[in-house]
């Protein structure tokens, strides 16, 4: 990336780690409705293959709730995210105008109270400590929704591994099947890949 | 930031500019405000960049908690992109302005500003003794418009209207109206759209009884020289870019 991350601002950083991480959910949504799609694929495949794929139902079923959760849980987080950014722009506002009212404040010293201004920039200041609190519980709900979809993640990798196991029974349909446990385990890492550089970028959001 | 006042009777009126310390690359400007007992009100209280500098300059002559009001002749930058500091600081401030720039001003603060929309027709506001009226100039330059006029003062805010660029430091009033004619020409042949606003707002304006009429940006006119603007206006073709400037 040509932009010079290092000397951004502070708030310019985590706008563009919110961009960032809703890109990357994007993405992550992308695959889980591959893996929707395999599931569904392991469905069609197994009444083809009757009695001997019985064991497979309840895995593509399974399987499916994954993707559906996952793609709930993206959704929350992008929501999440954007509210964050939202609020941090709110707070660079804020931060700001306390800023310009010191300078002006610096300016004016010859006025006994400044005019009402220091009781109004303590309160502002007090407003944005609360603020920082606020933020850093709404960064580490964020980590947590991650964290769950990390759950949801090694419960369809344990499905994969059961879902090899059921293909050996299958007869003419195991290769079939193998094929779609190895294209959810693939979507699985890819999400993995990705979440954890969404990980990354989340951590940028909380304030230093 | 230099403040003069340009009428002191019941209440006051100020005006605030001529800023040495303004970053050079943006356009000069003269804010105003009207004191008036517990109320402050702001016309066209600028933009972003010089902020501290205007508050400053309020303050040495007002309380904080007395600014209850702020006026936008219209949504140029250089007219209100601030507001958000000033909503920020005061959350219970009034932003008058016209009804057709509410959706647009509202994105110069957080959006929940306590807006006092004015109709095309225009209005008055009233502060604690005097009360202002908002006299139309849609189109001079932008669509929708306001200027203030004080008939007890006798002065006629007249936002773009009126404007010069100015070398920095140069005096509050026009001392020699000839040879500032120069220094306004292009910019209203430019950036005025409209003869017939102009002529229209000229007829309504001939009626008001003006000792002053202040601009936001340049010299202010005083006396016979608003009446030598009002000619000079009359005189000049505007909307000039539609033959390729
Ligand atoms: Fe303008
Ligand atoms: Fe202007």
């Amino acid at each position: 990336m040509s932009v010079d991350q290092k000397n951004m601002e502070a708030s310019a950083r985590q706008f563009l780690a919110v961009a960032s991480v809703q890109a990357e959910l994007f993405a992550v949504k992308q695959i889980s409705k591959r893996i929707s799609l395999s599931a569904k694929n392991a469905k069609a495949i197994a009444a083809r293959a009757g009695s001997q794929a019985m064991g497979f139902h309840p895995i593509t079923d399974f399987i499916d709730d994954v993707a559906i959760n996952i793609t709930q849980l993206v959704e929350k987080i992008n929501a999440e995210a954007l509210k964050l950014s939202s609020f941090a722009i709110a707070n660079r506002n804020r931060s700001k105008t306390i800023e310009e009212m010191k300078v002006s404040s610096r300016n004016m010293v010859k006025y006994a109270d400044h005019n009402g201004m220091k009781k109004r920039i303590e309160e502002l200041e007090k407003k944005k400590k609360q603020f920082m609190v606020d933020y850093k519980r709404k960064n580490g709900d964020l980590l947590e929704l991650l964290a769950e979809i990390r759950n949801q993640l090694q419960a369809a990798e344990m499905i994969c591994t059961t879902s090899r196991t059921e293909a050996t029974r299958a007869g003419d349909f195991q290769s079939n099947l193998e094929v779609v446990a190895d294209e959810v385990s693939l979507a699985v890492n890819n999400i993995k890949e990705t979440l954890q550089s969404s990980k990354y970028h989340l951590s940028q959001l909380s304030l230093r | 930031m230099i403040t003069q006042t340009l009428y002191d009777g019941s209440y006051q009126w100020i005006v605030m500019g001529r800023d040495p310390d303004k970053p050079e690359k943006i356009i000069d400007t003269n804010q105003y405000m009207v004191i008036d007992g517990d109320r402050t009100l702001l016309i066209d209280p600028g933009g972003m960049e010089i902020f501290s500098a205007v508050l400053a300059a309020t303050l040495s002559v007002s309380k904080l908690e007395h600014i209850t009001d702020i006026f936008a002749s219209h949504q140029d930058p250089d007219i209100i992109s601030s507001l958000g500091l000033w909503h920020e600081m005061l959350p219970d401030i009034n932003l008058h302005a016209s009804n057709l720039w509410e959706g647009f001003l509202r994105h110069f603060s957080s959006g929940d500003v306590n807006y006092v929309p004015i109709p095309d027709k225009g209005g008055s506001i009233r502060l604690e003794t005097t009360e202002l009226q908002y006299i139309p100039a849609h189109y001079l330059h932008s669509s929708a418009n306001f200027n203030i006029y004080d008939p007890k003062a006798r002065i006629l805010m007249s936002g773009d209207i009126g404007a010069a660029l100015e070398a920095p430091g140069s005096p509050m009033y026009v001392d020699d109206f000839d040879s500032h004619k120069e220094k306004m020409q292009f910019f209203h042949k430019r950036w005025m759209p409209s003869n017939e606003a102009k002529k229209d707002w000229i007829r309504r304006v001939r009626d008001l009884d003006i000792d002053i009429m202040a601009p936001q940006h340049g010299r202010l006119f005083k006396g016979d020289d608003v009446k030598r603007f009002l000619d000079w206006f009359e005189d000049l073709d505007v909307g000039i870019a539609i033959h390729g400037s």
